[in-house]
């Protein structure tokens, strides 16, 4: 009996071996060598040799470095309206979906659509339609009489922060949607019926039953979608490659480690988003939501 | 029996040997950023070519997208899978040279067989090596850009050529009709387009900027920043209003709204008519177009504006079979290598003048272009590459787009002249010394 337990228990490890491997070699061991790198003084002349030590160097420069204090506005900005702006978009399109009606399941796969698009055919078409010079989204606006002369949406200073959270806002909304819309089908119909009685409107209920009731998955998404949304870089670097104002943290550290092959400084960034990122977590796990 | 026995051990030798053969032949990684389809196919053509004049070689042609070729360049050489000849624009060449990736010496060689009289000059002194003597990498193409401008029109009102400052101020001024919806020069006035740099740069060169010093720090000059950035500005109100940059540039032009503009010579087919979407709207617009690669700055400085590929021989073992590659890109093969693009590709050795020349493009326009085309590579200079000193450093202030910022920044009148050189002074020195 008991050989046959450690039979079994080393048949499990075996059967851990291959997942454990791509952990170390695409989690841990990455991490571990972007901690070593931020104490080094790693450029391409050394890259993959001997760096010299650098210490807390790195961190120095990059706190005073003025763009990564930019950057870290940015990023914030950036990260919290995007993030608020896809929670609002998908709390509407749930409660759009929510109800039954002809054509729901229709509705729904629609909805989805970009989440489920590549983000490189979406950027492209974005930057296409926003294009000031023959984008169909400036024609359109301009014939309408909406505004006067074509926009350059992607390339003018606040405007094309503003575009990059709209892009996020819409791209993500179906993500949200789904989750709150599982969410609003199992609130217990009787709340809805009691409301009824007591004569309440739909604003009340929706202030009063839905609202309450989505607290925590609303909660929970805002935290998820943050920590993704901070480390975010493809949307931007498709939309604007950060210029005009959209440098968020993960293209500077683009920047330094691919356009100035600075990697010590690539990875000291890096390391301080990474604590930026806990310390906001726990903040707002502590403070704001109170769990 | 023993017979049987030799016999077997025979064969098995043959078949080592010539299996042996076969692993004989080194292979060549070449990072090529022609990575076009049909110009893929023009390099496995070369490919060929070569491996039948060197049997014992094989070259790989491996298609690298410029965008990205920092990444790849920097994660192979930490897995120490660098190719062994790559094609670098200009600002990666001394990066990569200070870096160690290339074998300067054996750049340096080719150079000296091809002979350095056959290169033109301009991009011999580009590709210098940043640490010490020699070359970095061997130039290979490029582009010179240059004012591209009505001769008809100058004709009929008696200018002289564009080419002192002067003169374009006078033609650009003579042509401008905005009432009419005629402008007279487009320069770049787009703050977020390399374009507007590139513009500028040309004519802060003619006024002998240079913005490094011979010790590698940077020193602007701000008297003659400023006045260049308000003949600059002034220049542009010449022009249409709006963000300009060479999209507009070239449709202005196509379409007979503007009777000069900077581009390169990759426009040649779109001016003659070449190519459908472009097509112009003057008639024979080509055989009335000149162009004017050197312009000449109030002091008299000649400065021309270009972009150099340069061919890296990377350090590996295989020096003498890169060298040969690259020995004959520039030599037998070259023809067939400038051909992929006769506009884009402007030829860095006068031995292939002739044939480059004789391609149809040419024969739309007046004869004499290719030449002056050419000439002007003798004079194409570049910030960070001057005193035959090259400064990687160069690299990053391009990387962080901070010149066409600034200049983005004084057309809209957000800031003066002398206030934009000090900010600029701070921020490449920032760049400069880490």
């Amino acid at each position: 009996m008991r050989t046959f337990r450690a039979r079994e228990a080393r048949l499990a490890y075996i059967l851990l071996i291959p997942s454990l491997m791509i952990i170390l070699g695409i989690v841990i061991f990455p991490l571990l060598y972007n901690v070593w790198l931020s104490f080094h003084d790693v450029t391409l002349d050394n890259l993959g040799d001997q760096a010299p030590f650098a210490g807390i160097g790195n961190y120095a420069k990059v706190l005073g470095d003025v763009q990564f204090v930019q950057s870290l506005v940015v990023t914030l900005v950036y990260s919290v309206s995007g993030v608020i702006l896809s929670l609002i978009i998908g709390l509407a399109a749930a409660l759009l979906l929510n109800r039954p009606f002809r054509g729901r399941a229709l509705a729904r796969g629609i909805f989805l659509f970009p989440y489920v698009a590549p983000a490189v055919s979406l950027a492209f078409i974005w930057k296409w339609m926003l294009n000031p010079v023959y984008g169909v989204g400036n024609w359109t606006l301009v014939e309408t009489g909406i505004i006067q002369h074509t926009i350059a949406w992607l390339s003018v200073e606040p405007l094309a922060l503003f575009t990059v959270i709209l892009f996020e806002g819409w791209r993500y909304f179906p993500f949200d949607m789904l989750f709150i819309l599982a969410r609003l089908q199992a609130i217990p119909h009787e709340l809805y019926e009691a409301a009824d009685v007591d004569g309440a409107g739909a604003r009340q209920k929706f202030l009063y039953i839905t609202l309450p009731e989505l607290k925590y998955i609303l909660a929970a998404l805002f935290l998820l979608r943050f920590i993704w949304t901070v480390n975010k870089f493809d949307d931007i670097f498709l939309l604007t490659g950060g210029a005009a104002g959209t440098k968020v943290l993960p293209l500077l550290i683009y920047d330094y480690s691919f356009r100035t092959y600075d990697f010590g400084m690539g990875a000291a960034i890096s390391m301080l988003l990474f604590f930026f990122l806990l310390l906001s977590m726990a903040t707002y796990v502590k403070k704001v939501i109170n769990w | 029996m023993h017979f049987k026995v030799l016999s077997i051990v025979v064969m098995m030798l043959l078949i080592m040997n010539g299996c042996q053969k076969v692993d004989q032949k080194t292979s060549i990684h070449f990072w090529t950023s022609e990575v076009e389809q049909d110009r893929i196919q023009v390099q496995e053509k070369l490919a060929e070519r070569f491996e039948a004049s060197n049997p014992n070689v094989d070259v790989r042609i491996v298609p690298v997208d410029e965008n990205v070729l920092p990444e790849k360049v920097a994660a192979a050489k930490a897995a120490g899978s660098l190719p062994n000849v790559m094609e670098v624009g200009l600002v990666r060449i001394s990066t990569y040279a200070a870096a160690g990736v290339f074998n300067t010496g054996a750049a340096t060689e080719v150079i000296n067989e091809l002979g350095k009289d056959t290169f033109y000059k301009g991009p011999l002194e580009l590709c210098r090596n940043p640490r010490g003597e020699g070359y970095a990498a061997i130039p290979i193409d490029g582009w010179i850009q240059g004012i591209w401008y009505r001769k008809d029109l100058f004709r009929e009102k008696g200018l002289s050529k564009p080419i002192t400052w002067q003169n374009i101020l006078n033609a650009a001024k003579a042509f401008n009709h905005p009432e009419k919806a005629r402008y007279g020069i487009v320069i770049g006035t787009d703050p977020q387009k390399l374009y507007t740099q590139q513009v500028f740069e040309q004519f802060a060169l003619s006024n002998g900027i240079r913005i490094f010093r011979e010790d590698g720090r940077i020193e602007m000059d701000c008297p003659r920043i400023a006045s260049t950035l308000e003949y600059y500005t002034e220049l542009a109100g010449y022009g249409p209003p709006g963000h300009n940059h060479w999209r507009e540039a070239r449709q202005y032009y196509i379409t007979g709204k503007a009777a000069m503009m900077f581009y390169s010579p990759y426009i040649i087919d779109d001016i003659a008519g070449l190519v459908e979407k472009y097509e112009p709207t003057v008639p024979q617009l080509a055989k009335k177009t000149g162009f004017v690669p050197v312009i000449e700055g109030p002091q008299g400085e000649k400065a021309g504006y270009g972009e150099i590929y340069a061919l890296g021989i990377c350090n590996s073992e295989r020096t003498e079979e890169s060298k040969a590659w690259v020995r004959f890109l520039l030599n037998e093969g070259y023809g067939a290598w400038i051909s992929m693009s006769p506009g884009g590709k402007t030829p860095v050795r006068k031995t292939v003048l002739e044939e480059w020349k004789g391609h149809h493009y040419f024969s739309y326009y007046e004869p004499g272009l290719a030449e002056t085309i050419a000439s002007g590579m003798e004079n194409i200079q570049r910030w960070g590459y001057s005193a035959g000193m090259t400064f990687p450093k160069i690299g990053d202030i391009h990387g962080l787009k901070l010149v066409p910022m600034t200049v983005g920044r004084i057309l809209a009148k957000k800031m003066t002249a002398t206030d934009a050189c000090l900010k600029l002074q701070k921020e490449m020195e920032a760049v400069t010394s880490k």
